[in-house]
């Protein structure tokens, strides 16, 4: 046996030995071990230490959060790319145990505060030179709280017609940026977060800008590895109703936040067309990065989307590399599946239609569409949201052929596959019920009723993969987060995206009135999928008259791996 | 049933039905390129009693059918589930067990390997570290101050 021992074993005591098996076997048998497990051993002396920190919590990442390392593998093959280019990119170094705790306690985070909540208000606080002494950090900035449409040309709260908030945001583990952009009305607001020294808030506005004419219909955030400047400055495509799609500069170099202005690098042919739907393919293998957009009477553009490396040059312009027009039929909603194929969701008797990206631009038919009579039992519908499962969650399919789609009857569904399905299933039945009444409500997760008229995507829409769930939901958890609370956004993200931990239980007290700027539309449905980890929802209900009264808000998010486990 | 001779490390020669030895990916591949072969295969790295144990091992899971891909990542999460026979089989002196472990992974026999990690595994789990270091008798070269340290700057993994 001698030969197969680990090369440090000639100066250990006769009876103790300094290792337990050599490296080879031992990051086999860690693959079965829990955090806490590999901490002990760790602890037991300098050669388990040693490969603990190096190997040991990559092999964990790799076994109980796949996604995660998967990521940090991609984060850390662009830095390579990069710095064959430029030595810009300015990356970590490898620190396995670092990204296993976050990644630790994010997932954790997700299937702890798998949590519904019936309204948002964003709690945004910006920093100004002198102000009322009431930030974030306990009073530490100047700062005040944001509020939706408050400033701009018209001045004042005014409902807009487009609004509907806007969320990208992307982190990133080696970078350390943790970044969240709204568009809100008018304006857009960028969150970025570093680590534990928490996040800060940039407002990105234009006095000349109105609500309602100029609201942000789109946004996307290029991500740092299709960034060609400064990786600290975000660039956003940016789609808005007045029919401008522009590339943005938000400079959030430095400081603490505050209020800028956003710089326009590029701007793309729309003839003037509102812009309806937006979406954007990150691709990352050496492919480029594609923009589509659903335009006002009506198409479907896609546009290649390249970021001008020198600075201050004049702006450009750029047109649609491909458009595909549609007649008797209103298109609401764009998203790419993988880079061959774009769904499209529409108002018409074949409300999702499936066109494939070719060298030579889109094809004019659909290569498959899926009719509202095998969907809905409808005549014909209205799809607003497509949005693939996140690759890596399990039930997902490598190329996005998994989707989710929400529909104006408010039903969630998961459409399988449209090019391997033999077996299609429809996860519909979805929605938790209207909570009677905060105290008495039960949980949501555990019935599933059908509310006409209610657009909202909850867990109970994917209930039979919620019972796969190793651990039982507890009533005393579970409630602790659906109690209509007011949740801020900004603990929205903290809970999605840092590593902070769960806020104490609040009080339940009665619901507030929301700013009524400030309302998700029944057709939005937003998503974050934070490090990979999990994802979240928003979906409304319809015909409310009060913020709280008839309307439904749902939000909610979990660990991607508890909500779609193959069926 | 052809039969084929093992050699092991002691020199001692055991016969053995040439489909139980080839639930070792390394007999069988040599097999395969050596043909057919009347003396004894030598295994440098086993000796006797380790590989009596390992054969009767093989003997027992003979039918079973090959391992997918798929189960493998599924059976890795699943780490206390071991077969009743196995965990039987698995009852020997930690020598013995590190040294099935390390023969297994010398003869590539996956599910054999699989099973002995899953065992050591679970004689590290929910122990703390001293009780670790007991268990398989290894030695503590750090200073309190360094463990303080190393438990700091991962306290995280301790919540649950």
């Amino acid at each position: 046996m001698d030969d197969k021992s680990p090369p440090f074993t000639h100066d250990r005591p006769p009876a103790k030995k300094p290792y337990l098996l050599p490296p080879e076997i031992l990051s086999l048998i860690i693959q079965h071990l829990t955090p806490q497990d590999i901490l002990s051993l760790s602890l037991t002396n300098h050669y388990h230490n040693a490969f603990t920190s190096t190997e040991a919590w990559r092999i964990y990442l790799q076994t109980h959060l796949p996604t995660a390392h998967t990521q940090i593998l991609q984060e850390y093959h662009y830095q390579q790319q990069q710095q064959q280019h430029g030595p810009q990119y300015q990356g970590s170094k490898a620190n396995w145990a670092r990204w296993a705790e976050e990644a630790t306690r994010v997932s954790r985070n997700f299937s702890r505060a798998g949590f519904v909540a019936t309204a948002l208000r964003p709690a945004i606080h910006m920093y100004v030179p002198r102000g009322p002494r009431r930030g974030p950090g306990g009073g530490q900035v100047n700062a005040w709280l944001w509020e939706p449409g408050t400033r701009g040309a018209s001045g004042g709260r005014r409902q807009t017609v487009a609004y509907r908030p806007m969320v990208d945001s992307y982190s990133e583990f080696r970078g350390d940026r943790d970044v969240l952009a709204i568009g809100a009305g008018q304006d857009i607001m960028v969150s970025k977060g570093w680590g534990q020294r928490g996040a800060f808030w940039w407002g990105f506005e234009n006095r000349e800008e109105r609500g309602g004419r100029d609201d942000v219909t789109g946004l996307h955030l290029l991500r740092p590895y299709e960034k060609a400047g400064n990786k600290d400055v975000e660039v956003a495509l940016v789609g808005r109703a007045n029919g401008r799609l522009e590339m943005l500069e938000l400079d959030t170099r430095g400081g603490v936040g505050g209020t800028c202005r956003s710089k326009v690098v590029v701007r793309y042919h729309t003839d003037g067309r509102k812009v309806k739907g937006m979406d954007m393919m990150h691709e990352g293998n050496g492919g480029g990065v594609l923009m589509g957009a659903i335009l006002n009477n009506p198409s479907l553009s896609i546009y290649n989307v390249r970021q001008p490396v020198g600075a201050g040059e004049p702006v450009r312009t750029a047109n649609q590399a491909s458009e595909v027009q549609f007649i008797d039929e209103q298109p609401w909603e764009v998203s790419f599946l993988d880079h061959t194929k774009v769904a499209v969701g529409k108002a018409s008797t074949k409300p999702i239609a499936i066109h494939a990206i070719t060298p030579s631009g889109l094809t004019q038919e659909p290569i498959r569409e899926f009719s509202a009579k095998d969907c809905a039992d409808m005549r014909s519908a209205s799809v607003y949201v497509i949005k693939p499962l996140p690759r890596g969650s399990a039930g997902a399919s490598a190329n996005g052929d998994v989707f989710l789609s929400g529909c104006w009857d408010g039903i969630a569904r998961q459409l399988p596959s449209p090019f391997s399905s033999l077996h299609r299933h429809f996860l519909t039945c979805t929605q938790a019920p209207r909570p009677p009444h905060p105290s008495t409500r039960n949980l949501p997760f555990l019935r599933s009723h059908r509310l006409p008229n209610t657009h909202l995507l909850s867990p109970s829409a994917l209930q039979p993969h919620l019972c796969n769930r190793r651990k039982p939901i507890r009533p005393a958890k579970v409630l602790r987060y659906s109690l209509p609370l007011l949740l801020p956004l900004r603990l929205l993200a903290k809970k999605l995206g840092n590593i902070h931990p769960i806020p104490h239980r609040r009080r339940p007290g009665k619901p507030r009135a929301l700013p009524r700027t400030w309302r998700w539309r029944e057709d939005s449905v937003c998503w974050f999928a934070r490090k990979g980890l999990g994802v979240g929802f928003l979906g409304k209900g319809r015909g409310e008259k009060g913020w709280c009264s008839r309307g439904v808000e749902y939000v909610f998010a979990s660990r991607t791996n508890d909500l779609f486990h193959a069926g | 049933m052809s039969e084929i001779k093992l050699l092991s490390s002691d020199q001692a020669t055991i016969t053995v039905e040439k489909s139980v030895a080839e639930r070792s990916i390394l007999i069988k591949n040599m097999l395969e390129d050596v043909g057919e072969v009347t003396e004894a295969i030598p295994i440098p790295n086993v000796n006797e009693n380790v590989l009596k144990k390992v054969i009767e091992w093989c003997e027992h899971h003979k039918g079973d059918p090959p391992a997918q891909a798929d189960d493998d990542s599924d059976s890795r999460k699943k780490s206390s589930d071991i077969d009743e026979w196995d965990q039987k089989f698995m009852q020997v002196d930690q020598e013995m067990l590190f040294e099935i472990i390390l023969a297994a992974n010398y003869l590539d026999i996956k599910p054999l390997l699989d099973v002995g990690c899953k065992t050591v595994a679970n004689m590290i789990k929910g122990k703390s570290p001293e009780e670790i270091r007991k268990t398989f008798n290894i030695q503590n070269d750090f200073t309190p101050d360094e463990e303080e340290q190393i438990r700091r700057e991962n306290e995280w993994a301790e919540d649950r």
